[in-house]
């Protein structure tokens, strides 16, 4: 901490050390998702370190988790690497704001969701007006996964893209990627309540456009709904 | 609204397909991450941020912009010159020109022959006349500025009042103070002697010439035939020599009264106030005296 002594002083001067490093452990223990063998972050490791090597330690912890939900936020056709590293950028530039967030993990899906936010909007464009082939990209998700995911995982995404901007973050957020409901107000920057009424609107409107979806794929192959069901 | 229960409890049957769909989806872990990306990210956050090559793009393509509108806008035609009007002063005349434009005509007469467009300001000593596309005549005396327009109209700015003035009309400013009608009213026929003469003229003439009471009359009677028949010099000439011949003489304060209302119509007004004035100092019991008074004040204004 010694050596960077403006870095610390903004530490001190918001939040105790102490405190940051209790928030910090109950944050980690929503990343319970995450299938790499990776060391929890640990504010007080982060006060010893750098603040890069501090961001470093974030992008450890959480790059694999981050990379498969600002996958699942932007959609299939931009790639994942890309859009993880400009999250990380992000927090590059700015470590004071992210070190001393009270959960430095809904700090950077507050920055994913922006960053998917702002790359589906310039991807629109840019296919409207013709300059972006459609690319094969990265597959976010775990290759390990049963015909049954994968095939449940393709439909989530085409009903999410039917889906409201606002409806599908919080339905990403909380139902695949696991955050509670406290880690998606902070990240979105919006009330609690909020987020639960969005989430109970957008689970409606989830399961309206699955129906849907099932009806036209039953149709389409020529199988019987129940089948398809079963 | 609270917290949600989880979606698996979903009763409903499209809820709890959609509940199901959904956790299978979000049972897929994510796929394992190079972590010598991190090395990526520190290379892309090194990079300069495109801001000035933004800036540049952004500038070039506003300039661009800026030379297609200028290229494709209509020109205007050059509007043609505006010509000066023609001026034309009376040999007598005293007048100037000031830096900012304004003619400054102090006495004697000043014309516009040619109107123009541009806009011709005239400073006289009692106003401020503005015009454009006007013909006029201003002519400056001791009494007033006498404005006579030909073509057009003229703006007259003075004493707080604005007047304008249109072609084929005349107005002497400053306008004549209203005379208080007890002071208009004189008598006549006082001179009795001359009743039976062949020329009550020539009659009065040869008794002003006598001395005491029936002078005076016929001095004073004399004035005003003379007044009568349009002979206004002759007529203050009487009327002045009574005054100087018989200053406390009984017919005074008429006397003073028929100069202070000629003197007034003739726009005289200096010489007015000091008749007044005089009336007042010598004739303090008379009860035209507040009328009197009221005029000198203003004649004294203009």
């Amino acid at each position: 901490m010694a050596h960077w002594p403006g870095w610390a002083g903004v530490i001190v001067a918001t939040v105790g050390a102490t405190e940051n490093h209790v928030k910090l452990g109950a944050a980690s223990r929503h990343s319970h998702r995450s299938m790499m063998s990776v060391q929890p972050f640990s504010m007080a490791a982060a006060h010893e370190v750098s603040p890069a090597e501090a961001v470093r330690r974030l992008y450890v912890a959480h790059a694999a988790e981050l990379r498969l939900g600002v996958a699942r936020l932007a959609g299939k056709h931009l790639d994942p690497d890309d859009l993880l590293q400009e999250v990380f950028m992000v927090a590059l530039r700015k470590p004071a704001d992210v070190l001393t967030a009270d959960s430095p993990k809904a700090w950077l899906y507050g920055v994913a969701v922006k960053v998917a936010a702002s790359r589906r909007r310039t991807a629109t464009v840019r296919r409207f007006f013709g300059l972006d082939e459609v690319a094969e990209v990265a597959d976010a998700e775990s290759p390990s996964r049963t015909v049954e995911q994968r095939d449940a995982s393709r439909r989530v995404q085409r009903v999410l893209s039917k889906l409201s901007e606002k409806k599908r973050e919080v339905l990403v957020l909380h139902e695949l990627q696991g955050l509670p409901g406290e880690e998606i107000a902070a990240a979105l920057r919006i009330p609690l309540k909020t987020v639960w009424t969005r989430l109970f609107h957008a689970r409606k409107d989830f399961a309206a456009e699955l129906a849907r979806l099932e009806v036209v794929e039953a149709r389409t192959s020529g199988l019987p709904q129940e089948r398809r069901h079963g | 609204m609270d917290e949600l229960r989880p979606w698996s409890e979903a009763t409903d049957e499209a809820g709890a397909r959609a509940a199901r769909v959904m956790a299978a989806a979000a049972a897929v872990g994510p796929a394992p991450v190079d972590l010598t990306g991190w090395d990526a990210v520190v290379a892309r956050a090194a990079r300069p941020r495109h801001g000035l090559r933004l800036g540049l793009a952004f500038a070039a393509s506003a300039a661009a912009g800026a030379l297609v509108v200028a290229a494709l806008m209509p020109q205007r035609a050059a509007l043609p010159a505006v010509e000066p009007p023609v001026l034309v002063a009376a040999a007598s005349a005293r007048w100037t020109q000031r830096p900012d434009g304004v003619v400054s005509l102090e006495a004697g007469r000043l014309s516009v022959e040619r109107a123009s467009a541009a806009v011709l300001r005239l400073a006289t000593p009692h106003a401020m006349l503005e015009t454009s596309r006007a013909r006029f005549l201003a002519e400056v005396t001791a009494g007033g500025t006498t404005l006579v327009v030909e073509e057009g109209e003229v703006v007259l700015r003075g004493q707080g009042q604005v007047r304008t003035v249109r072609a084929g009309e005349t107005l002497v400013w400053p306008e004549a103070p209203r005379i208080p009608p007890p002071l208009e009213a004189r008598p006549t026929a006082l001179a009795p002697v001359c009743d039976g003469a062949g020329s009550r003229l020539d009659c009065l003439r040869l008794e002003a010439k006598g001395d005491g009471l029936g002078a005076q009359a016929a001095l004073y009677e004399l004035g005003a035939l003379e007044r009568q028949s349009g002979h206004v010099d002759d007529a203050l000439a009487a009327w002045t020599t009574s005054l100087s011949r018989f200053p406390d003489g009984v017919l005074h304060p008429e006397v003073r009264l028929a100069l202070l209302v000629e003197l007034t119509r003739l726009r005289r007004f200096e010489e007015a106030a000091a008749v007044a004035r005089g009336f007042e100092a010598s004739c303090g019991a008379d009860p035209r005296r507040a009328d009197v008074e009221a005029l000198r004040r203003s004649l004294e204004a203009r």
